[in-house]
């Protein structure tokens, strides 16, 4: 005996049970049906449910106020309709044009130097053969993933001063000039990088060393015997293993670009380097506790949504076409 | 066995990779040496490699501090009551969704998949959080985050993965979907539940955003809140004003980066083991 016999099990021989009715009473019969012979299940499901609507849904309705003048005295549906005012406003206003571009720079920077960087950590990880030596650089690397940027930019901001950080010490030793990595604007988004990718590539291995564990070792050994030297056995049996879980983080991260980094930079900047570290959502936070306009605030925050859902979905559906119909979701 | 032969190759990946792993932990330790320096070692070393002093002078101002063991507090409460309400209900909806076939089974999924992708974003949710009263109450910032659907289909992922038969066996014995759940699908996912467990505990733990954008009274800061007014406050200050003879903002404010990071790095190790195992079923696809 079947025990949660789903429906689709049903509408298999649905004309069987239930006889000439129509496709959509039969779906309705079936599901009451399926609930039930499973009651409890669909009791417990209820408080999700209700969770779903209230925290997620609600505020997702909560976007009309971006086309309206919102005031809490006349709420959501008694509010002023004003239609594209507070986007043709953000468009015009420099510091958001400066946020919204940043936003893209920054996140293609750090895309473009930090991707590589847990590839070649999971590789050098898999060619070490002591095992204890291999588990200890494996739990030591994904322990910054774990800790918040609040920690991270209190030792940051001390290790990386000017005048005084090891950092900077570390480079008057060696002659070279000193850095200003958080006060510089031309070089604090390379600091943003630096930092997420020291954060970061420890992480980011796991995936890559989860998809070499599945390698068969028969490839290996057969290379082995054709006379395959080590670099060799890299390029023509590991990296194309790996391609696949390359491809999908590739355009996982293309897709995340204006989701990610907010709380990084909003620890780690300060007005010196707005010009070239403000991005969206601190530039919406920012203004949040200064002024808060609710109405234009909610429009910035709607064009970065529905940005990110474009570039998710272009990602997601460019990944299908390279994995015979196989989404990220 | 094959005796080992290092090559100069070998040589090389590993002390590149003890170089990696030492400067990843450098900045921790660094800070650690800070937080147990007295004021005029910390201005007195370039790398705090070696402490030159020892001192528990910065965590008895701290721990006297009613501000820091309040938000420790906080963070304790908001941990706890979180990552417990998250675990039983991503659990709940995890099994429910992981039922292929039934009724509703991927409407709803698709309901939970739907907010992975489009946001309502701050201001509407300030404005739900206001409107139900929430503002300066701590559930405002556990309510909201009780499932994160990314964790949530790593559990359904997991979930469907399991050989089905114990399940039906205890089904015909007459167990109700309720007892089958919390007796023999909870006790045998342990890495899955392990793995979202720290996961949803961090993420309580760090949060600091939400606390900020929700919370108004200090009494009611966590840890994590606390710790950035501190750092932002005194950001590359105190080597101008100095604060000889006091024991300088920099090692208090190191001695609560210790404190804030301690409990991550203490449950660390022991659920750092499930993560392959977890991840992995987790995101297999079927």
């Amino acid at each position: 005996m079947k025990v949660y016999r789903g429906s689709q099990a049903w509408l298999a021989n649905r004309s069987q049970v239930f006889g000439r009715i129509s496709p959509n009473a039969s779906y309705m019969r079936l599901a009451l049906r399926d609930m039930r012979m499973n009651k409890m299940l669909y009791l417990l499901i209820i408080p999700p449910l209700v969770y779903l609507f209230v925290f997620h849904y609600v505020p997702m309705y909560g976007v009309i106020i971006s086309f309206q003048d919102f005031s809490f005295r006349k709420g959501y549906f008694g509010s002023d309709w004003v239609g594209l005012e507070h986007f043709q406003w953000l468009f015009e206003n420099p510091s958001f044009r400066r946020a919204f571009f940043n936003t893209f720079k920054i996140n293609l920077l750090r895309i473009v130097i930090g991707f590589p960087c847990p590839i070649i950590l999971a590789l050098l990880i898999n060619e070490v053969r002591v095992t204890l030596f291999k588990r200890t650089v494996q739990t030591v690397s994904y322990l910054p993933f774990f800790i918040s940027w609040v920690v991270l930019a209190g030792i940051f901001n001390d290790l990386l001063s000017r005048d005084f950080g090891a950092v900077n010490n570390v480079f008057a030793i060696l002659g070279l000039p000193r850095i200003d990595f958080l006060q510089d604007p031309n070089v604090f988004p390379f600091t943003l990088v630096v930092t997420e990718i020291w954060r970061t590539v420890g992480w980011g291995s796991i995936f890559y060393l989860a998809t070499i564990a599945t390698i068969s070792p028969t490839l290996y050994e057969a290379a082995e015997v054709d006379g395959a030297n080590r670099l060799q056995k890299i390029l023509y049996i590991t990296l194309p293993a790996l391609r696949p879980t390359m491809v999908i983080l590739l355009l996982l991260s293309i897709g995340n670009v204006l989701r990610v980094g907010f709380d990084q930079v909003f620890n780690l900047y300060n007005p010196l380097v707005y010009e070239t570290g403000d991005i969206i959502m601190t530039y919406i936070v920012r203004s949040f506790s200064e002024f808060p306009r609710f109405s234009r605030l909610a429009a910035a925050g709607f064009i970065q949504s529905l940005l990110g859902l474009i570039m998710l979905l272009v990602a997601n559906e460019a990944v299908k076409r390279l994995q015979d119909g196989e989404g990220i979701y | 066995m094959r005796i080992l032969r290092w090559s100069p190759v070998d040589i090389a990946i590993v002390v590149g990779l003890a170089v990696f792993g030492l400067m990843t932990l450098y900045p921790f330790w660094y800070i650690l040496v800070i937080s147990f320096s007295t004021p005029e070692a910390y201005f007195a070393s370039d790398y705090h490699l070696i402490p030159s002093s020892f001192t528990i002078e910065a965590y008895q101002y701290n721990l006297e501090n009613p501000q820091l063991t309040r938000s420790l507090a906080n963070s304790i409460f908001i941990t706890a009551i979180g990552t417990t309400n998250s675990l039983i209900w991503t659990t709940i909806t995890g099994y429910f969704l992981s039922k292929r076939g039934l009724a509703f089974v991927s409407v709803i999924f698709t309901l939970f998949l739907v907010t992975l992708f489009f946001d309502g974003g701050l201001v509407p949710k300030f404005i739900l959080i206001r409107q139900l009263g929430l503002r300066n109450n701590l559930l405002s910032v556990i309510l909201p985050f009780t499932i994160n659907p990314f964790f949530l289909i790593l559990t359904k992922n997991y979930f469907r993965t399991r050989n089905p038969e114990i399940e039906e066996a205890a089904r015909v014995d007459g167990a109700s979907a309720f007892t089958i759940l919390f007796r023999i699908v909870v006790p045998t996912s342990k890495p899955i539940l392990a793995t979202i467990g720290l996961f949803y505990a961090v993420q309580y733990w760090n949060d600091w955003f939400w606390p900020m954008i929700y919370l108004s009274e200090r009494e009611l800061f966590p840890l994590a809140l606390h710790l950035r007014n501190i750092v932002t406050q005194s950001t590359s200050f105190e080597h101008n004003t100095g604060g000889i003879g006091v024991t300088s903002p920099a090692t208090i404010r190191a001695s609560t980066i210790v404190l804030t990071i301690i409990p991550i790095v203490l449950a660390y190790p022991f659920v750092q083991r499930y993560f392959v195992h977890g991840i992995l079923l987790g995101s297999s696809k079927e």
